[in-house]
């Protein structure tokens, strides 16, 4: 792993790393930009003589500062007033640093989701599409398909419970088989 | 962990994801995540999944994912394997999602966005909607763009034109007045205008001599042939401009339904302009409006007026100049433009 080039490890990290950024903005375009900020970063590790052992620890704590330098940033913005809470924020990140979970798991658990996607009737999956791969908010969605925000948010809620369920029992199947 | 706590804690996060908790609800979640192994194991499979839901979004995979049977492989050691091959069966999507979908891939795009100067400024960047919207440019759809000139910045007489334009190198203009129309059929250059038979040539050039006689506003051609200043025809011919020679920029816009991107001249061209500026449709990556700056002043503004299907023979001649005698002029490049000659046929009956 060491020998892969660090942008490339970082790549590898995208979910990972995006999953958490989302979790703290829940802003999927700030969190591609810190992100992107924190690619730079890694990028420019490059010409630092200095050894990196653990690069996924590494690239976490990069993301995290990054993501904590533009909350910062953002919070002054007013149209951004309500943030995380400080001891939710704190929360999530150390959980997020200290995830010892390996990269197996990870995949393991992005196959199973590809299969659970399939398996969701057709308008939980028209759904899904609206929200992640249209990103349009709650209120678009629901303007789009007849229904109120609240509805729509807790569609989704339901439908993410249903994803997660079904991925956690792919995961057992595998485990129980492997 | 129990079923109803389970519940409870994965309802938390999803509220916390979708930003709907109060401000104890989101204190409720970090002292269970403080306290809980079980909790931070749920946060981060729940924040894993969040991410590849978006990263499978961006890339525009999730429906393709949802809508044939499943490429996924219980094998962890071909989840590198899984996406590529399912970005092979998905013809419609284009390079741009090609690129960001392998991890090589990505790796490799990045390194290209880093190592051309254009800086991601949010999600989306203006590599990508510059690609989009050449995409949209190069699809065989007809659009008529309103274009307006203005010679320089002092002038106030700007002149007003209508261009249809079609990928393939087809269009046709024409001003307010009718007083003249020019077209290219795919195949050949044309120009008539109001009593005066249709000049025809595969050759631009050699048509220059001919133009400077009958057609007072003969640099629209000069403009729509030169290599130098392939713009106002062609806003496929911009956007490879673009591409080529500017560094461009995503601007931030408050308009939601459009992206502008700001490209300004990376070393001095006295033929090309300074700045470009385009907008394009968030979704379709059709080109709305595009606004070009030249160093003299002089402007020209693009504004999409329409985007119709039109007839095949809505580019040639035939079309605008029925009855009209038509002039082809015979060319060979190594003759040059003084040794033309005039064949003459008619498109009357």
């Amino acid at each position: 792993m060491s020998e892969v080039p660090h942008i490339q490890q970082y790549l590898q990290l995208r979910n990972d790393f995006m999953g958490y950024l989302y979790a703290i903005t829940r802003d999927v375009e700030l969190s591609e930009e810190i992100y992107q900020n924190a690619a730079v970063v890694v990028i420019e590790k490059k010409n630092d003589p200095e050894k990196i052992r653990n690069f996924r620890a590494w690239a976490k704590e990069v993301v995290r500062r990054q993501a904590l330098h533009a909350l910062n940033a953002r919070q002054t913005a007013t149209r951004h007033a309500r943030i995380i809470s400080p001891e939710l924020l704190d929360a999530v990140s150390d959980t997020f640093i200290n995830d010892s979970s390996d990269e197996s798991e990870a995949n393991h658990e992005f196959n199973a989701l590809g299969k659970c996607l399939n398996e969701l009737p057709k308008a939980k999956r028209k759904l899904i599409t609206l929200r992640y791969e249209k990103n349009i908010t709650f209120t678009e969605i629901s303007e789009r398909i007849g229904s109120t925000p609240a509805a729509v948010q807790r569609s989704l809620s339901r439908i993410r419970k249903l994803l997660h369920g079904c991925i956690q029992k792919r995961i057992k199947v595998m485990e129980g088989t492997s | 962990m129990n079923r109803q706590i389970q519940d409870n804690v994965d309802d938390l996060i999803i509220g916390h994801l979708d930003g709907t908790l109060t401000e104890e609800q989101e204190l409720e979640l970090a002292t269970t995540l403080n306290s809980s192994q079980a909790a931070k194991q749920s946060l981060l499979s729940y924040m894993r999944m969040e991410g590849r839901l978006y990263s499978l979004g961006r890339d525009g995979f999730i429906d393709h994912q949802m809508s044939g049977p499943t490429s996924a492989t219980d094998n962890p050691s071909e989840a590198e394997h899984q996406i590529p091959s399912a970005v092979v069966s998905v013809d419609r999507r284009r390079l741009g999602l090609l690129a960001a979908t392998t991890s090589l891939a990505a790796c490799a795009a990045t390194l290209l966005l880093l190592l051309s100067n254009i800086f991601w400024t949010t999600s989306v960047n203006a590599n990508g909607v510059l690609l989009k919207a050449q995409q949209a440019a190069a699809e065989l759809v007809d659009r008529t763009y309103h274009v307006k000139i203005t010679p320089n910045r002092s002038s106030s007489r700007a002149r007003e034109l209508n261009i249809t334009v079609r990928g393939g190198g087809r269009f046709f203009i024409q001003p307010a007045s009718s007083a003249y129309a020019i077209g290219n059929n795919g195949k050949d250059y044309w120009f008539t205008r109001a009593r005066s038979p249709v000049w025809v040539t595969s050759d631009f050039h050699s048509l220059e001599p001919e133009l400077r006689k009958n057609l007072p506003e003969r640099w629209l051609l000069e403009v729509a042939s030169s290599p130098n200043e392939p713009l106002l025809l062609d806003i496929a011919g911009i956007l490879a401009l673009i591409e080529s020679k500017f560094d461009a920029q995503l601007v931030d816009s408050k308009n939601e339904s459009t992206y502008h991107v700001h490209a300004s001249l990376k070393s001095k061209r006295p033929l090309s302009p300074q700045t470009i500026d385009f907008w394009s449709d968030v979704d379709t990556g059709v080109v709305q409006k595009a606004s070009l700056l030249f160093s003299n002043g002089r402007e020209m503004d693009f504004e999409l007026l329409n985007s119709a299907r039109l007839s095949e023979s809505w580019y040639d001649y035939a079309e605008h100049a029925t009855g009209k005698e038509v002039k082809r002029i015979a060319t060979d490049s190594k003759r040059g433009h003084r040794n033309q000659r005039f064949e003459a046929d008619s498109l009357r009956p």
